[in-house]
């Protein structure tokens, strides 16, 4: 994967930073701090997160346990391989990885990541969030990686009504569908079954025209409205706007889109997965990877 | 004359029922107080209450894992019997749903999975929960599965052990995360670079004391060398012998070989395994078993390490003890509380809203730990009621921090201490209600089974439970219940879709709210089929519809049994106005309508 973009490594280090800077977690009322008062404070700084780059699709696989680095891209004296040079003059890979090492100028490698905590799942939230999990405690609404990338790539979009800009898939013991404080119309959408990835778009039991779910979901405000005046606790904001984001997405036109039948190709024996997956009205190329028996979790970006 | 004295006798009753509660009351402790006076030092001002039948509601999805019974609400927020809350959360604690919804809660920790290789189906679980049920002390529980030993039929305790296979540094880990919230995985291969208190000869110390015993599957004869000083344990144990044993034990397996097994043909052989085979997995001990510390990775064979206990204290062990007793000794003693704040946290959380201390399963040099005055009180409590679950929870859901009511402004919502913050309904309470909620409308037996109040408060509270636990079933048909669902789901169901784990990890489950789950509520199965079948042919609601003939009166029984009220004035016009034919016309496809707004509404989905 490469990103050609004017927006290098440092200039997001020292964008995070500064939207950073002055925060601290309000320890005394163990209140739930939420993000999302500091980012509408910071539009200057959220303003210089931007990706203009010719990416369109981002193809994440998180690999809950899977080789190690020592002995794959990332070389150590007490890797049990002997390293190889690569096609970027300075930079060798181990023996495993041979063949990569001869396309490696199209790769991207990062090689700096860096971690205190010998833990898995504390991994997992690091990787997926960009924060250490002991120093985020108290803070709930963290976005997670497809959500973050989700972010920058529509910064200059205008608002529209929602439609998942990202899917995931495999299990969800990770880290990787939660908006957090970038608000609802950057959640995921989750595919659970992916031979059928949209299976309740519809009513799957019974028949209703398109009156009587208006009716019923007219009922169905009321009784929210009423209930929200005496009730204002996180997670009904929460579950309200969620709320809103699928009724957008079931009436959205773009459905049709996660119409996979024609579209992908799954052969789970053969490990295979070939994509073509067309999104309001704009077609990507196949894309090839091999999922090795792993928890594959794809993030797209329209 | 004996007319009258019945008379007389008949008017007593109540005077002296009353005159019996009073003394009875004034003798009760009200301990809960006490968490109150704890609790206060750290909200800004006095606790408001919620109204009474959110407060049942709350309490049964907590306790129960789903919500109250028919027009229980009604009657709790109605009855002015003092003890109230207090003879309601006694019977929830007695009943079947609080040992089968809690038991998901321990089975998560322990990664309890319902449908194991050579181990009992559901045997884990109904552990678990028939521990809970007898109001096992919570060191009780831990004890005998930290020191189990056999049959995993006979002795269901030992699939703690079974989860990892016995493997003494698998068992280590967990032990250290889940009984003492320290988190040892990362010296399993390496000292620790940061804590450098924690090397990865502590981290093996603590995998000593889980060192002495092994798990066979398939098959295993018991009495190979009896009758002989030879510890007769698999080829691959050998090496975590002393040295000296080591030679003795390889020559006797060889001769073993060679005198008995390599005789043997094809057929004997299948014959003599069939003899000694294991129905489950089998846990042994060997006193003689340790664990070798690996000096490099390319030079195995370093010394069998000594036990030490994760505080970093080391053990006196006489020779031949069960070092497993000994750790268990140490980890539940009164002078260790951390072991029991550990799940006083975890409780706490599941209850309140709010944990003392986060990652639950991480407690280290540089956590904080809020309101720590109440986690110390709640200790002594644990610590007094023997180490009771029920008693802890009966302990917290009695006290006015648990009643606190949701925030009512934009200002409150962040505070927890002082206002109890809405959460979504776990996957367990949300299928389990639904289910109940609507089967109990078509049920008439189930709608109006109002639980009467006892007016005598017991002077020495029983918490044991009493009824048939509904366990996982293999066949896995006719499901009405959650806890009757295998652990992990598949992904598709509905448990998976609202957040129940793969149990792979401690407590893995998620409490992420998703898009693909607004709409599996609102057009998913579960919830279609339950509004589809709402007020059918011999239904409670037509029943209702012929004795009232108001719609009125037929819409407001989904409401009593989902939410736990009546319907409130809005509600009841908006009805009116979509009734073409008038209050009085039956509307089936209205009805269901309303049932189905229910069920996606914020008041249903969530615990308040």
């Amino acid at each position: 994967m490469s990103i050609k973009s004017s927006f290098n490594r440092k200039e997001f280090l020292q964008a995070s930073a500064a939207l950073l800077a002055g925060f601290t977690i309000p320890r005394t009322d163990l209140s739930a701090f939420s993000f999302s008062d500091l980012f509408s404070r910071s539009t200057d700084a959220a303003d210089d997160l931007s990706l203009p780059s010719p990416i369109k699709t981002v193809i994440f696989i998180n690999m809950e346990g899977g080789m190690s680095h020592v002995d794959t891209l990332d070389p150590k004296k007490n890797s049990a391989f002997g390293r190889v040079s690569s096609s970027i003059r300075n930079l060798s890979v181990l023996e495993p990885f041979q063949k990569t090492a001869k396309h490696l100028h199209k790769l991207s490698v990062i090689r700096s990541t860096y971690s205190e905590d010998g833990d898995h799942g504390m991994a997992q939230h690091l990787l997926n969030t960009g924060y250490r999990q002991t120093e985020t405690v108290g803070i709930p609404d963290l976005p997670h990686m497809g959500a973050m990338i989700s972010y920058v790539k529509s910064l200059n979009q205008k608002p529209s009504s929602y439609f998942p800009r990202y899917v995931t898939m495999g299990g969800r013991n990770g880290k990787i569908g939660d908006p957090g404080y970038l608000k609802v119309e950057h959640a995921g959408f989750h595919v659970g079954d992916p031979n059928k990835p949209l299976s309740n778009i519809t009513p799957s039991w019974g028949k209703y025209d398109t009156d009587r779910i208006l009716r019923r979901e007219s009922f169905l405000d009321t009784l929210n409205t009423e209930y929200n005046q005496e009730n204002h606790s996180l997670n009904l904001d929460l579950w309200d706007k969620m709320h809103v984001a699928a009724r957008e997405f079931r009436d959205s036109d773009k459905i049709s889109s996660f119409d996979w039948s024609k579209e992908i190709f799954f052969d789970w024996s053969n490990q295979l997965l070939i994509i073509r997956f067309y999104a309001g009205g704009v077609g990507f190329e196949p894309t090839t990877t091999s999922l090795g028996g792993l928890r594959p979790i794809r993030t797209r970006l329209q | 004359m004996i007319a009258k004295l019945r008379i007389l006798l008949l008017l007593s009753i109540p005077l002296l029922s009353a005159a019996w509660i009073t003394l009875s009351s004034a003798n009760v402790d009200f301990e809960s107080e006490n968490l109150d006076k704890v609790y206060a030092k750290y909200t800004k001002s006095k606790l408001e209450s919620t109204h009474d039948s959110n407060l049942l509601r709350r309490l049964s999805l907590h306790l129960r894992g789903t919500i109250p019974d028919g027009k229980e609400s009604l009657d709790f927020a109605k009855s002015n019997e003092t003890e109230k809350l207090r003879l309601t959360s006694i019977q929830y604690l007695k009943s079947p749903e609080f040992a089968e919804y809690w038991a998901t809660k321990l089975g998560s920790l322990f990664r309890e999975q319902t449908n194991r290789r050579n181990e009992v189906y559901g045997g884990f679980y109904n552990y678990l929960a028939s521990s809970l049920h007898d109001n096992k002390p919570y060191d009780q529980m831990v004890r005998e599965m930290l020191t189990a030993d056999g049959d995993l039929e006979k002795n269901p305790a030992g699939h703690f052990f079974a989860r990892d296979s016995a493997d003494p540094l698998q068992v280590a880990e967990y032990v250290g995360r889940v009984f003492y919230a320290k988190r040892v995985g990362c010296a399993r291969c390496h000292d620790d670079k940061f804590d450098k208190s924690f090397t990865q000869r502590d981290y093996y110390a603590i995998a000593a004391f889980f060192s002495q015993q092994f798990y066979r599957t398939n098959w295993w004869d018991e009495k190979r060398f009896e009758g002989e000083n030879i510890p007769n344990i698999p080829n691959e144990d050998i090496e975590n012998l002393p040295l000296k044993q080591q030679k003795i034990v390889k020559d006797r397996n060889r001769e073993w070989d060679q005198t008995f097994w390599n005789k043997k043909s094809k057929e004997e052989r299948q014959k003599f395994t069939e003899k000694h085979k294991l129905k489950y997995g089998k846990l042994f001990y060997e006193a003689n078993l340790g664990i070798r510390f690996p000096i490099k990775d390319d030079k195995p064979g370093g010394d069998l390490v000594q036990p030490k206990f994760p505080d970093g204290t080391i053990p006196e062990i006489k020779p031949g003890e069960d070092r497993r007793k000994v750790f268990v000794d140490w980890l539940v003693a009164k002078e260790n509380p951390r072991f029991r704040k550990v799940i006083i946290n975890r409780i706490w959380k599941e209850l309140m809203g709010w944990a003392f201390f986060t990652p639950e399963d991480d407690w280290n040099s540089g956590t904080v730990v809020y309101a720590e005055d109440v986690l110390n009180h709640l200790d002594q409590v644990f610590l007094e009621k023997n180490h009771s679950i029920k008693e802890l929870v009966y302990y917290i859901v009695n006290s006015q921090a648990y009643a606190r009511r949701t925030p009512a402004n934009e200002d409150e919502k962040s505070n927890h201490i002082q206002f109890f913050p809405s959460r979504r309904m776990d996957p367990d309470q949300l299928m389990n209600s639904i289910v109940k909620g609507t089967l109990e409308v078509d049920q008439p037996k189930w709608l109006f089974s109002e639980r009467r109040l006892s007016n005598f408060f017991p002077k020495k509270i029983d918490l044991k439970g009493k009824g048939a636990l509904r366990v996982p079933d293999k066949d896995q048909k006719d499901i009405k219940f959650a806890s009757q669902m295998e652990r992990p789901p598949r992904p598709n169901q509905f448990l998976a879709i609202f957040g129940s784990g793969n149990r792979t990890d401690v407590d893995d489950d998620h409490s992420e709210i998703t898009i693909d789950q607004v709409l599996t509520l609102m057009n998913g199965r579960l919830t279609g089929k339950a509004a589809w079948d709402f007020g059918g042919k011999d239904s409670q609601s037509v029943k209702n519809f012929e004795a009232s003939k108001s719609m009125s009166s037929v819409v407001n029984d989904p409401f009593i049994i989902l939410l736990g009220r009546e319907m409130k004035e809005k509600e009841r016009a908006l009805l009116l106005s979509n009734l073409p034919k008038g209050d009085g016309h039956f509307e089936r496809q209205i009805l269901q309508d309303w049932v189905w707004a229910i069920m996606n509404s914020q008041e249903f989905l969530h615990v308040n």
